[in-house]
């Protein structure tokens, strides 16, 4: 990434040559290089044009869930992260916050919270992210209930910076409003088989039922992402059925269960290195398999989409097939791999702490992702190629530098402990 | 279960069983699980896994069907059978043991080594405390003190040469029977001595009671259900560090007399050794719960384990009757929490606790006792290591 010292001396033609090269490289880029320039570009005073390179790929930067700076504007904005769309993309009527009106919103919002704004707060969680963001999402919401846009927002010019019009942005404030009003709910909903569930989905899709189509919708994608969607959709027919626009609310369901696949299948599509264990690409993947897996639950779904959302499950259970074998044979290949002479392997020290750690943690990792891959299919096939490698570690014996117990104990992280176990007696 | 009150007819209490000792397992639905010694057999108390009131009583054979231990925790238990009987000390010993050959992971085996080597260091340290301790006692002028412990220390605890015979003789002791009371004092006192176990276990303690304080008081609806549960596992931590903190001055006060001390074990070896002995039960446990706080680096992190801190606070003092807050006698020890009646104390249930809190994908990643086994026992095996690290007072 030599070339970005290029962006800021260039003409804006040569400047935007520049970022089209920059970002299709980037397409391309191992997760890690991706994480080192968003780094690169959260540390520029003013992002101009090279906030553009993140475009293309805010999908993969979605699943890496790198460590980014918390501003204000973000964190303000934190409880829609799902439904925010890239520019270019978005259409008026998606159920999706356009990129491009978060920072002009900000700008005009966050002036007029009163209080202190939270200190930094960089290394913080989801829930001390909830805990600082309470406050300005409800002041933020108080004061979009009363909003009167700009006039500059109505002028030519803004409305050419920005890719809006007025006529586009109005009809997002009422369902912002009632999202943000209701943001620390949706962070902080109970799980699934707390009976208060229900009850909760049920009040907040209530509020928003009162924004449909658009805040209704906006509020279901959010569910959708962040609750069980059998539960999700149970309670919005509930609340529909009892509804006077009930036809509006049962559409505005399909579209954002349309919506939230479309999701799921825009991140299969993204491109990456084959490594399961580069940087957070195993928890996307786990976290995806699981979202697959919530959405099946999904009762009584139009056959298209009962179908789309099978050749998904597919296309997923393919490739994670496919990246796991390449991973655990590249990364547990087994001491044998490494063949060394009989008198220098007679007298091999015991590997020291932290090689033996790695190990364990990368075989740790591995199992953890066959056992929730398996679900979505092959789980024999994912037990076989754990127990192989496995085998290759037991049998290596000591001359591998391994102690006994360090053996014994990959083998407990790769097939569980209850065949470790097994494995223990018989021996 | 989990909304279960706590009524007895007639405020009638069932009597409390033995206390059983903190077993420090691996497995998930084992952490906090205690063994007591039921004949030749083993009974060990496991944790309610629904989060709910009471605990299960199990054979290892059961545990094995129901709690899927860990190889370690297997070789653990095979080798806990054998002890004589089941004491903090004797299963902190065993436990290092095992922890030292890599079942508990090679971080674990490290701070084994080290805990052991710390613990013979300073129980060595100890012995010759007490040996000066008795020469300056002894009509042996005051000149030749060092010259006599260099002397007789040189060969080291349990050896009874001719000048340590001499020495006995002079005091009116056995030399074998000195040799052995040295020895008993010295190892049982490892624990309270200068940043030994106890001391660094009760300042955890304090740090523990005040980060809950200051959770319940900032950020828990003082009437609800979670603030009530809460609520109660404070007061169990500020009983427990109440009567500790007691029992550790006791011991102090023990050790700084060492003649006398030495002479009520030549009476009564478990009397002379009970403040101790009596600390090490009152804390017994108390380290993993002060460790898996310690562990948790994010607020989600430590309000996701505030039910599991709750169920394993309530175990330890219901495994130790004395240590419980509902103690006949015992009085209120943090002001600032308001005492509930423990006749409609709440169980601690895993969602109230968490509450509005809880993160919206809790279901997938959420508290403790949801993530996947292997996670919990990798953190359990990181506590292990820490546990193992606080006999060694210089990690």
């Amino acid at each position: 990434m030599t070339a970005m010292a290029e962006l800021d001396p260039s003409p804006p033609a040569r400047a935007g040559h520049v970022v089209r090269s920059l970002s299709e490289e980037l397409l391309h880029a191992s997760d890690s290089k991706l994480l080192k320039v968003t780094q690169m570009i959260d540390r520029l005073p003013d992002r101009g044009e090279a906030d553009q390179l993140l475009a293309p790929i805010r999908g993969r930067l979605a699943q890496l869930r790198p460590s980014r700076p918390m501003t204000h504007t973000r964190l303000l904005f934190t409880p829609l992260d799902a439904v925010v769309a890239a520019a270019p993309k978005w259409q008026p009527g998606d159920l999706a916050i356009p990129r491009s009106l978060i920072q002009p919103l900000a700008n005009l919002l966050l002036p007029r919270i009163p209080g202190e704004l939270p200190p930094d707060l960089q290394d913080a969680d989801d829930a001390a992210l909830t805990r600082a963001g309470a406050p300005l999402w409800s002041a933020a919401a108080a004061e979009l209930a009363t909003l009167e846009l700009p006039a500059d927002w109505r002028t030519p010019d803004w409305q050419k910076m920005h890719g809006l019009t007025a006529a586009m942005v109005i009809p997002l404030v009422a369902p912002l409003q009632v999202i943000l009003r209701h943001a620390v709910t949706l962070r902080s909903l109970p799980p699934h088989t707390d009976p208060r569930c229900e009850q909760v989905l049920s009040a907040l899709l209530s509020d928003a039922a009162e924004t449909a189509p658009l805040g209704w919708g906006l509020m279901l994608a959010l569910l959708l992402e962040a609750a069980a969607p059998d539960q999700v959709v149970r309670s919005a027919i509930a609340v529909a059925r009892n509804h006077r626009s009930v036809t509006v609310l049962m559409a505005g369901i399909d579209q954002a269960a349309a919506d939230t696949l479309g999701r799921m299948e825009a991140l299969v599509e993204e491109p990456g290195p084959d490594d399961l264990l580069d940087a957070g690409r195993m928890q996307a993947r786990v976290a995806l398999i699981g979202r697959i897996e919530r959405f099946r639950r999904l009762e009584l779904r139009p056959a298209p989409e009962q179908r789309r959302l099978a050749r998904l499950r597919q296309a997923v259970s393919a490739a994670n097939r496919l990246v796991f074998e390449t991973t655990l044979q590249a990364r547990l290949p087994g001491p044998a791999a490494a063949p060394r002479p009989p008198q220098v392997a007679a007298c091999t020290p015991p590997l020291a702490a932290e090689a033996v750690g790695a190990l364990e943690a990368e075989a740790r990792q591995l199992r953890r992702f066959a056992l929730a891959a398996g679900r979505l299919g092959e789980s024999d096939e994912y037990g076989r190629l754990l127990e192989d490698a496995a085998s290759r570690y037991l049998d290596a014996g000591t001359s591998s530098g391994l102690l006994a117990a360090d053996s014994l104990r990959l083998a407990e992280l790769l097939v569980g402990s209850e065949r470790a176990i097994e494995i223990m007696d018989r021996r | 279960m989990g909304n279960e009150t706590q009524a007895w007819p007639g405020g009638a209490r069932p009597a409390a069983l033995a206390a059983g000792v903190h077993l420090p397992f691996t497995a998930p639905l084992l952490t906090g699980a205690r063994g007591r010694l039921r004949g030749r057999t083993i009974d060990f108390i496991l944790p309610n896994p629904s989060g709910g009131r009471g605990a299960y009583v199990a054979v290892w054979s059961m545990v094995r069907d129901l709690a899927g231990p860990t190889v370690h925790d297997v070789i653990l238990s095979r080798r806990l059978q054998a002890l004589p009987s089941l004491t903090p000390c004797a299963v902190r010993d065993l436990s290092r043991a095992v922890a030292a050959e890599g079942y508990a992971g090679r971080a674990a085996a490290t701070a084994a080594t080290r805990a052991q080597a710390a613990t013979d260091g300073e129980a060595l340290r100890l012995w010759a405390m007490l040996l000066m301790a008795l020469i300056r006692a002894s009509p042996i002028p005051a000149s030749e003190h060092t010259m006599v412990l260099v002397s007789l220390g040189s060969a080291g605890p349990g050896h009874v040469t001719e000048g340590f015979t001499a020495l006995s003789q002079r005091l009116g002791w056995n030399a074998a029977q000195l040799a052995e009371a040295l020895q008993q004092v010295s190892t049982a006192f490892v624990p309270i001595a200068r940043n030994g176990r106890m001391r660094r276990l009760l300042a955890m303690l304090g740090s523990l009671q005040s980060a809950l304080l200051e959770e319940h008081s900032q950020h828990f609806n003082a009437a609800s259900r979670p603030a009530a549960v809460l609520a109660r596992t404070i007061r169990c931590v500020g009983h427990c560090l109440q009567k500790a903190g007691a029992l550790l001055d006791v011991a102090t006060l023990a050790l700084d007399e060492p003649p006398v001390l030495l002479e009520r074990w030549r009476f009564n070896p478990a009397a002379a050794l009970s403040p101790v002995t009596a600390l090490e039960e009152m804390l017994d446990g108390w380290d993993r719960i002060c460790l898996l706080w310690h562990d948790a680096a994010t607020l989600s992190a430590r309000l996701d384990l505030l039910p599991e801190i709750a169920l394993l606070t309530r175990l330890a003092a219901e495994n130790n009757p004395a240590a419980s807050p509902d103690a006949a006698g015992s009085t209120p020890v943090s002001p600032a929490v308001p005492a509930a009646a423990s006749a409609t104390i709440p169980a601690p249930d895993r969602q109230d606790v968490i509450g509005a809190d809880r993160k919206a994908e809790a279901a997938e990643t959420g508290g403790p006792r949801d993530a996947p086994p292997a996670v919990i026992v990798e953190r359990n095996e990181r506590i292990r290591a820490l546990e193992l690290g606080l006999d060694d007072g210089h990690g």
